[in-house]
């Protein structure tokens, strides 16, 4: 059951990781829409809000899940 | 008709159209890029959009084989060392769709937001979406002579596709590295366009001697 704790320990770490750079890389998107005035296309706005939802439905589902 | 002026319209019907102009009316309204009173967005290019599939290529070829292996490995085997084997192949792959998705938006963020400018006066190479800060490149013609303006593909695939690297060379003392337009979409243009401008600028020197 120890090592379970650890590969849950270890899959949340990766997934809050990939969770951190999509916030780096939100954030440097709204830096480069603010500086160059060019929006970014509605499809790839969606496409970078659903990947930062899975990243937390991810997390939380390891945690949950036993 | 005169021959180049068919080519200039040609060139116009090209890079301006709806889509193109809007950019350029963006990035001129944007605070960053000054432009003189006579100076003019000539060209606004990003690179080829081939070069975002070469780049998602490798991560995705890891991402589809490391998918196929988690799903095509015999639960049996893991049941015997875990009692949650189930779960840590999902957790597996929604680590992999995760990191997929982060890696396809950083690259598209990245080639969405790079432009290659050539205005009347000089050469722009803007990085607007740089998660570790802004990248500008500019490089005034007036105020350096270009040596040489070459293409190379950077590589064999992209030379079989028409998609090469544009190397405007200075003299060593003015810039001792070349500005590159890497793989824009249309590099014949920008080498023409680099090329006029070279013309220009040794007919205005002449012409002040």
């Amino acid at each position: 059951m120890n090592y379970w704790i650890l590969i849950q320990l270890f899959f949340v770490l990766v997934i809050l990781m990939i969770f951190i750079y999509q916030v780096f890389i939100i954030m440097a998107a709204i830096r480069a829409k603010r500086s160059s005035g060019i929006p970014l296309p509605s499809v790839w706005k969606i496409t970078l809000v659903a990947s930062v939802l899975l990243s937390l439905v991810s997390i939380i589902a390891i945690v949950i899940l036993r | 008709m005169d021959p180049r002026l068919l080519e200039q319209n040609r060139i116009e019907r090209i890079h301006h159209t709806p889509q193109t102009s809007e950019v350029v009316k963006r990035l001129e309204d944007s605070n960053l890029i000054k432009l003189l009173p006579d100076e003019k967005i000539l060209s606004v290019q990003r690179q080829h959009w081939l070069v975002i599939f070469g780049r998602m290529i490798f991560p995705l070829f890891v991402a589809v084989v490391a998918l196929i292996i988690a799903l095509i490995l015999p639960l049996d085997n893991l049941y015997a060392l875990l009692p949650n084997a189930l779960y840590l192949k999902t957790f597996f792959t929604l680590s992999v769709i995760c990191l997929l998705f982060a890696v396809v938006i950083y690259e598209y963020l990245s080639w969405y937001y790079q432009f290659y400018i050539v205005t009347s006066r000089c050469l722009m190479h803007i990085h607007f979406f740089r998660i570790g800060g802004f990248f500008f490149e500019e490089v005034f013609l007036d105020q350096m002579m270009q040596q040489e303006i070459t293409r190379r593909a950077p590589n064999l695939f992209f030379d079989v596709l028409g998609i090469y690297d544009v190397y405007v060379e200075f003299s060593q003392l003015d810039r001792p590295e070349p500005f590159i337009f890497k793989s824009p979409s249309d590099s014949q243009y920008i080498e023409d366009l680099v090329e006029n401008l070279t013309i220009e600028e040794i007919k205005k020197k002449e012409a002040q001697k």
